[in-house]
């Protein structure tokens, strides 16, 4: 076939300022603006476009849109390569490099192409039953040999090739509210929302191709388009081209994925690509339209071979003449529009018809015409023609007697298809509509919900575009609280269609392909059924018909139908597959958004994130947040500086950022009455102005949380919670309050934000408090005892004074209003100058509280009960909480749960991490006796020691040898087991 | 009786290439279902179908039906992401989780069937030296229980998957990982097909579109099940319908388990030329994503449930947002890559994150259940120990705790520490 | 998307929701007998079909829901606040 672009028409005029270049296999071309890729290589003569997924067949353009089975092409270069391209959706652009995929070394001559020629062992499912063992008897044990074979199995599947580097564009994400969405933009859908709007309606309408007009622009001439356009700019619709309604989803959501023209992202790095937009509407309407359908029949694969209606788009939209002379193989009336046109412009045509009349109106249209009518036709079998991939013959069968059989045949370089059309009705598959099979017009129907989903136009199975337009009319007729019942008529045909799914004769051996692009044929569905994969689910992964990226748009009903037949029942029994989103594919970037880097779960900064990194602060992930892990002199390392940092606030003084920690505010007359019920431990009697280390169980009475909570006033108590379960305790807390105890008067407020907390630990800490605080005699040993809390005011700002310490040393903990955290905490350092001082990271900070032996949540892991952590006497006995009763089922309480112990090594100089476990001298297999939780350098004891959990805790392994053992890390070592309190066990050094 | 089933071997499939196909039977029978068996169990997908066949295997029993409401392999079989590995660490999870990756190793010859496991290597990554230092607990119990386990530092990372995002301003800069070379993954409707062909062979009645409508039930005996295929008794029933549990233990007047369902999105992209070997996964700060490529090329991944009690089949944006996020965050250069279909199961979640695998209140009738997120690579081990748990009428020493009362012992075989909040045993 | 119409705030995406527990489970006293805890911790009712069940507005206003809803086709028939009283003058002032 030889295309013939058509001179002077009035939609892509071939004049110089509109003929563009781009590169098919780095070769430089010329194309038309506005040509897709696939209208530019059938411009340039170009056929053999890809190749197939298991047999490497060659693989030309077989329509003109989404349902592209055959071309499907790699563009752009580089970082900018995507894969999978359908060549006859995507605008070709000034420059565009284009290529093939899935051959080796060139798409004219692969390599690959020898699978094509064992086609007949590499039936459905081959492969589940080869290549598990030696061949070919399949002896062996084990993976190795399948891996083996896996290996070249992976090489020569999958399509196209990715790009490995980061892709460099940016993608964006958009909300949409509209009253009502119109997905597609043919008749029906352009009088849809034409309609809607002027009920007044916001209306958006959206458009995957990158013009607007669906089968208007198939169409010879475009002047009903541009009026109805017209009125819909006037009406101020807002219209999206370039824009896939991928999926359809609760709840009236929509999500569409918005392509951007090159052009215009290609200008600045900050616009995006794609835009992914979700859209709520009140009313959806699928003027999705319909996909023509081929059949199966020997190599229907060949390039050259392609739908009816595609030939009609490359005609009219793309001013292209496919060729002279034209065989159309139809069983339905639509194809006679497009051979008259054909015909117009000045082919041959030859019309083979399945059906044995057809309606006088057609006739009438077709006299006098180059059009060469035989009824009850068809095609058997396909040929290349000679120095050529493409087809060059074809075989024909006539009908008689109720049967096929051969008629001659004909050469032929372009074949069109019809065999019925398929309304697209993915969108309501998705949310589940029901889905009916329609006997006369062969095609699935759904009718949405009739009351905000709603199907129109050739989506519904209208084959008019006077029935079309009707359908949209017709929604807008009827008051919106009814529910809608539509009455155009389905179908519209003058003849009904003659159902036309395979063509075969038992005498001509070959191909028949049911799913061009995974290479399903028609033998293999039979096989599937011979072999019990009788259902469609079964049939569909057995065969992988449906599977490709096409998803089986154009197939699945030609598999359908095969399967139907071979089990003597009619296709509504044998069902459809669900429908899965997307529509067509769309690209992860889009998905993402602008949530990618530094922008992928936002980080969490403390007010005090500035002071530590001016402070050379080196800053880690804990959870979303940045805490600042350690801050190294000079060219410290992390376990130098942590050191150095323990060390200074044991001896003077170091100052930490605690910010992170959840801060609750507690109020109301009850609040007493709740933290009593929400903590183990009793806060009844707690004094104004004092604080309780407090324990919170899970309803199942395994340790949540602990914290401290201070009591500010009366009814007023400032709760603080670990890092980790700050949002999870807050909506505990308010589940409590509004779901369980209603009867409670609390208000809990989370003030995590608006506080910065900064600790002051070490044994000069209180002096440094002294020359900051505008008070002084605040904070006296009289006046703010050990767990006492103040308000004072620092530079006549007020902030909390809290007498607390993780570290175990006199220490405070200081909290900030946020606004004034930076410039207190400068003011707080330059005081600290006075003494010997430093600031400390999250390192030094687990350093002292393991050597107290003090929690985090790697010893609260979700796992261990109060006892478990040594706590038990924390367990009040004479009130009631939450978890006390769960608390004590028979498992939670055994002596021999693995216990809090401190671990020391015996050998001081040894060094070891967290994640070991702990054996019984001689022990090596099986499940450990512990394991440990948190390890540190203990400057204060001048060794390596660690918190962790054993059997039966302290008391049990009193008299055994314990080795500490690493496989992953090859250490093992002696070690002992000490009481978790590890460093002034008797807190003196707390009181200063 | 059973059929006259033609081995799977590449001998004859080059036989079968020059017969036509034509030697190629049912790969397992479409009968009629009996009035009364020995053993019913509800349920076709993988541990149904596992389980009939280690009872007919390793206990040489007979007249065992496996009923299925819609077709087998049609539930949570089809929509997992193909994953098996073993890292488990707590006692009975661990023992059981390791010998069904042994089973998987040899499955393939087992069954006479490729279910193509592919040891292609398990890898969690860890973004912070506390992260991984905490992770190396079960890994080195892993070691100690004999399976495999090791660690890849970063740069024997870089050098293994190149195009991982090594960025210094990454997000969550990747540390190192935890690996279990053993894990891969299998073509999962494979292995349902495969069971049921290997059991159909021993004698199995594999009854499809056959759904248990009502359970007779006196006292403390199952008398029989009333089907849409007519009413079919049995001496002993055992349930495995993921997704449907609930349901078949109220039809059975058996009040509330700790049980609850909700759904699992699974995504994959369009088939690309091979981009990752081994098996990803990325969880921190909240994140959570699991990415393979599959034989065909489609990238296979997936991240955590809906978080909201569903029985639809189908997914939500957010979390297809969160996983494409992830997706993004992990391999930069998947900005192009587009997404082909996702779809969801209903997985029940229990109340620790393990499974169940139990004898019930009633004397006659057996539960498996409960698999969360893991039911895929437990399928073997599933079929096995619930087979001897029907077999033998007790619960071997390694199921002992996977029992329904558990919870009021107050014996937890919780992985992750989540407690009783299933959602949050993603 | 499935859309949550809060009495306070308005119909909202579920993102901006989280999803609770059943609705009918009702806790027993902080001192009931263990039985009855263990049935309100650890067992569901599961149901297929029509419940009523909890939902905080975690992103929004933050109070917790008492929503009915299908599980198995997603549809919302009801939400209300789960705050007895709360509930009681939302209704009055509306």
């Amino acid at each position: 076939m030889n295309p013939l672009r058509k001179k002077n028409q009035s939609r892509t005029d071939n004049v110089e300022e509109n003929v563009i270049f781009f590169f098919w296999n780095n070769k430089k071309y010329f194309a038309n603006k506005g040509d897709s890729i696939a209208a530019g290589l059938l411009a340039n003569n170009q056929h053999v476009i890809g190749r197939s997924f298991k047999y490497h067949r060659p693989r030309g353009i077989m329509s003109a849109g989404v349902e592209e089975a055959g071309a499907l092409v790699t563009i752009g270069n580089g970082a900018y390569t995507e894969a999978n391209v359908r060549a006859t959706t995507t605008e070709l652009t000034q420059g565009l490099s284009v290529y093939s995929q899935n051959a080796w070394p060139s798409v004219k001559f692969d390599i690959g192409s020898i699978l094509n020629v064992f086609g007949k062992f590499f039936a459905a499912g081959f492969y589940y039953k080869m290549f598990m063992g030696i061949p070919p008897f399949e002896w062996g044990r084990g993976t190795k040999i399948w891996m083996f074979f896996e290996h070249f199995i992976r090489k020569a599947a999958g399509l196209g090739q990715s790009s490995r580097l980061p892709d460099p564009d940016c993608y964006e994400h958009m909300h949409t509210h509209t009253d009502v969405l119109v997905i597609g933009t043919g008749p029906a859908g352009l009088q849809a929302a034409i309609s809607a709007a002027e009920e007044g309606k916001d209306v958006l309408i959206v458009e995957q191709d990158y013009a607007i007009g669906g089968s208007y622009l198939s169409q010879p001439d475009t002047v009903e388009l541009e009026t109805q356009i017209e009125v819909l700019k006037k009406l101020r619709v807002t219209i999206l081209t370039r824009t896939t309604a991928f999926g359809l989803y609760d709840d009236k959501t929509v999500g569409l994925v918005q392509v951007m023209p090159a052009k215009e992202y290609k200008t600045s790095s900050k616009k995006p690509r794609q835009q992914f937009n979700i859209c709520r509407a009140e009313k959806i309407i699928l003027a999705t339209g319909a996909i023509e359908r081929s059949y199966a029949f020997i190599n229907n694969d060949l390039p050259g071979i392609m739908s009816v209606s595609s030939a009609r788009t490359y005609l009219n939209r793309f001013n292209l003449l496919l060729s002279k002379n034209i065989v159309i193989s139809t069983n339905n009336d639509s194809a006679y529009e497009t051979a008259i046109e054909l015909e117009n412009a000045g082919a041959t045509i030859t019309i083979l018809d399945a059906r044995e009349q057809i309606g006088n109106k057609l006739l009438q249209q077709i006299a006098g015409l180059r059009i060469n009518l035989y009824l009850g036709s068809g095609v058997v079998k396909a040929e290349k023609g000679l120095n050529t991939s493409s087809i060059g013959k074809i075989n024909l069968v006539e009908f008689a007697n109720n049967k096929w059989r051969y008629a001659g045949n004909l050469s032929c370089d372009c074949l069109l298809i019809s065999a019925g059309w398929s309304p697209v009705i993915h969108l309501a598959s998705h949310q589940g509509y029901p889905i009916n099979w329609n006997e006369e017009n062969a095609c699935f129907l759904s009718s949405g919900d009739n009351k905000s989903i709603f199907l129109i136009g050739s989506a519904r199975g209208i084959w008019t575009k006077a029935g079309c337009i009707q359908s949209a009319k017709e929604i807008f007729q009827y008051n919106s609280r009814k529910k809608h019942k539509p009455s155009t008529v389905i179908g519209g045909w003058e003849t009904p269609l003659a159902p036309l799914y395979e063509i075969c004769l038992h005498n001509i051996k070959g191909k028949a392909f049911v799913d061009p692009q995974h290479d399903v044929t028609s033998s293999d569905i039979r096989l599937a059924y011979q072999e019990g994969f009788i259902s469609v689910e079964h049939m569909k992964r057995y065969t992988t018909l449906g599977m490709a990226t096409d998803q089986g748009k154009m197939g699945n009903i030609i598999g359908l139908a095969l399967m139907a037949e071979a089990l003597n029942c009619s296709i509504s029994e044998v069902g459809v597959t669900r429908f899965r989103p997307p529509y067509t594919s769309i690209s992860l970037g889009a998905l993402a958004g602008r949530n990618r880097q530094s922008h992928f779960k936002p980080i969490r900064r403390t007010p005090f994130n500035n002071f530590s990194i001016q402070n050379k602060g080196v800053m880690i992930n804990a959870g979303l947040w940045h805490r600042p892990w350690y801050y190294p002199m000079e060219s410290e390392s992390l376990e130098a500086a942590y050191i150095r940092e323990a060390t200074v606030t044991r001896r003077s003084l170091g100052i930490c950022d605690v910010s992170s920690l959840g801060k609750i505010i507690i109020q109301g007359p009850d609040s007493t009455e709740f933290i009593n019920r929400v903590y183990t431990n009793p806060f009844a009697k707690l004094p104004v102005g004092k604080a309780r280390y407090g324990i919170m169980l899970r309803d199942d009475g395994l340790v949540f949380d602990d914290g401290t909570t201070w009591r500010l006033s009366e009814n007023c108590y400032l709760m603080t919670t670990t890092t980790d379960n700050a949002f999870s305790v807050m909506a505990r807390l308010e589940e409590l309050l509004q779901v369980r105890w209603p009867d409670l008067s609390v208000q809990v407020t989370s003030v995590t934000d608006q506080w910065g907390g900064c600790a002051l630990a070490g044994p000069n800490s209180r002096n440094l408090l002294t020359k900051i605080i505008d008070d002084p005699n605040e904070i006296s040993n009289e006046s703010l005892p050990f767990m006492g809390i103040k308000q004072v005011l620092i530079q006549n700002v007020p902030c909390y004074v809290a007498r607390i310490s993780f570290s175990g040393e006199l220490a405070y903990e200081v909290y900030i209003p946020s606004d004034y955290a930076q410039s207190m905490m400068e003011f707080i350092w330059e005081n600290g100058q006075k003494f010997e001082c430093c600031l400390y990271g999250l390192e030094a900070l687990g350093t002292m509280r393991i050597e107290k032996g003090h929690l985090t949540n790697a010893e609260i892991d979700g796992r261990v009960t109060i006892q478990d952590i040594g706590l038990s006497k924390m367990a009040s006995s004479n009130k009631d909480y939450i978890g006390k009763v769960l608390k004590n089922r028979e498992k939670l309480t055994d002596s021999d749960r693995p216990q809090l112990v401190g671990i020391f090594p015996k050998d001081k100089n040894k060094t070891f991490k967290a994640g070991a476990l702990l054996n019984e001298a001689g022990y090596s297999n099986g499940h450990p006796l512990g394991w440990v939780t948190s390890v540190t350098f203990s400057p204060a004891l001048g060794h390596w020691i660690a918190l962790g959990f054993i059997t039966g805790g302290l008391a049990y392994v009193k008299d055994k040898n314990i080795v500490l053992s690493d496989e992953l890390r090859s250490n093992f070592l002696d070690v002992e087991i000490v009481s978790p309190q590890m460093y002034d066990p008797e807190g003196l050094r707390l009181h200063g | 009786m059973a059929l006259q089933v033609t081995r799977f071997s590449a001998w004859n499939v080059l036989k079968n290439g020059f017969i036509g196909q034509s030697g190629w039977s049912r790969q397992w029978r479409d009968p009629e279902p009996k009035s009364k068996y020995d053993i019913v169990i509800v349920g076709g997908g993988l541990h149904g179908l596992a389980t009939a066949y280690y009872l007919a295997k390793n206990f040489n029993l007979k007249n065992i039906a496996v009923v299925e409401k819609g077709w087998i392999g049609g539930g949570n079989a089809g929509r997992n992401t193909t994953i098996v590995r073993s890292n488990y660490m707590l006692k009975g999870n661990r023992e059981f989780y390791e010998h069904s990756l042994k089973l998987w190793e040899n499955l393939s010859h087992d069954l006479n069937y490729n279910v193509m496991f592919s040891q292609r290597s398990h890898i969690t990554l860890y973004h912070t030296p506390s992260a991984l230092d905490s992770a190396a607990r079960r890994y080195n119990i892993m070691r100690q229980t004999g399976s495999d386990a090791e660690i890849w530092s970063r740069s024997k990372l870089e050098k293994k998957i190149p195009h991982l995002n090594y960025a210094k301003n990454a997000r969550f800069p990747i540390y190192g990982s935890l690996v279990q070379k053993r894990a891969g993954t299998a073509r999962h409707d494979a292995v349902a097909w495969g069971y049921a062909r290997a059991a159909d062979k021993l004698g199995v009645d594999i009854i499809q579109k056959c759904e248990v409508t009502a359970i007779d039930r006196k006292g403390q005996k199952i008398n029989s099940l009333q089907t849409n295929r007519g009413k079919i008794s049995a001496k002993k029933i055992a349930l495995a319908v993921a997704g449907n549990t609930s349901r078949l233990w109220h039809l059975a007047n058996l009040g509330n388990l700790p049980i609850e369902s909700h759904k699992l999105q699974a995504f994959v992209t369009e088939p690309l030329k091979p981009l990752l070997d081994q098996v990803v996964v990325f969880g921190v700060g909240g994140a959570h994503f699991y990415i393979s490529q599959s034989d065909k090329g489609g990238l296979v991944f997936g991240g955590d449930i809906d978080w909201y009690k569903s029985y639809a089949q189908r997914g939500n944006l957010p979390i297809v947002q969160d996983v494409a996020e992830s997706a993004i965050s992990l391999m930069p250069c998947l900005g192009r890559v587009k997404l082909l279909r996702h779809w969801s199961g209903i997985v029940d979640m229990s109340m620790d994150g393990s499974f169940f695998m139990c004898k019930t209140p009633i004397d006659n009738l057996y539960l498996n259940a409960g698999w969360n997120y893991g039911g895929f690579k437990a399928s073997p081990a599933s079929g096995w120990y619930f087979a001897d748990l029907i077999a033998n009428d007790r619960p071997s020493e390694i199921i002992k705790n996977h029992d329904l009362e558990r919870f009021k012992r107050g014996h937890y075989i919780d992985e992750s520490g989540a407690g009783p909040d299933t959602k949050l045993h993603g | 998307m499935i859309q949550i119409e809060c009495p306070f705030c308005g119909k909202r995406d579920q993102s901006e929701f989280s999803y609770g527990r059943e609705g009918q489970i009702t806790f027993p006293a902080l001192n009931a007998d263990e039985n009855s805890w263990y049935d309100a911790v650890f067992l569901r009712k599961n149901t297929y079909g029509r419940q009523i069940e909890t939902w905080q507005h975690t992103h929004g206003c933050r109070s917790w829901l008492l929503v009915e809803r299908d599980t198995v086709t997603h549809k919302i028939f009801s939400v209300k606040l789960a705050h007895t009283d709360w509930q009681e003058q939302i209704k009055k002032t509306t």
